[in-house]
């Protein structure tokens, strides 16, 4: 009998869009639940967070948020899909959200977390994740501004 | 054929509308298609964009039979 255990495949991509905030408490949780993962042995993130840029003496106080969701969903889903073809024997856990609507500047509009065996993959496949998010999900930004304008946000 | 338009991003500003419906003619390419849009809203000629097809993105060289819904697309900025 094969007695040999599988290495974890765990993706949690649902909902990929939030409208309630990501913060600290939402990490945290997800370390809390990967702490089950005895196959996990280095967890990376990373954290999107809106910046108060300068544009034209004005300010950016948040972004509005908005998307094509069914098309960044799929995207999003095949990310995931193609990373654990990647890599067949690693260990692998995944979770991934975006918000939509209004995000003040200083909160998370992103936020992803890998776990993996060891570091190296952890880190790697993050940077990975976020590097495809940002250019084949269909989202888009308006960046709000003090004063009452706005300009949209570009890559 | 009466197609509906879902339009993103600041190309709701460039075209005046989120969503619209538009008549078109089927068969067509992605270029001939963006051509028609254009024609339809002038402001999207100001601005990259793309163009997916029930959810699947057209190239120029793409040879679209029928469609449903076009989503209109800028430049992606998540994260």
């Amino acid at each position: 009998m094969d007695t040999q255990r599988q290495p974890t495949r765990h993706s949690d991509l649902s909902p990929f869009f939030v409208e309630q905030p990501l913060g600290p408490s939402t990490l945290a949780e997800v370390y809390a639940r990967w702490s089950e993962l005895h196959d996990i042995g280095g967890i990376s993130s990373f954290v999107g967070q809106v910046r108060a840029d300068s544009h034209e003496n004005a300010t950016v106080s948040g972004i509005e948020f908005s998307a094509q969701q069914e098309m960044a969903t799929t995207a999003a889903k095949n990310f995931v899909d193609q990373t654990f073809a990647a890599a067949p024997g690693e260990p692998m856990a995944i979770y991934m959200r975006h918000r939509l609507g209004f995000v003040a500047t200083g909160e998370w509009p992103v936020l992803i977390v890998v776990g993996s065996a060891h570091r190296d993959a952890a880190f790697s496949v993050c940077r990975t994740l976020i590097d495809s998010l940002k250019a084949q999900c269909p989202i888009f930004g308006k960046e709000q501004l003090s004063g009452g304008g706005h300009r949209w946000k570009e890559a | 054929m009466r197609v509906s338009l879902a339009l993103y991003g600041k190309l709701t500003e460039l075209a005046g509308c989120e969503r619209a419906e538009i008549d078109l003619s089927f068969p067509t390419t992605g270029a001939a298609l963006r051509s028609e849009l254009i024609d339809h809203f002038p402001g999207l000629g100001t601005t990259p964009f793309a163009i997916a097809v029930d959810a699947a993105l057209a190239t120029d060289d793409s040879t679209i039979a029928v469609a449903d819904v076009l989503s209109i697309l800028p430049a992606y900025a998540g994260g």
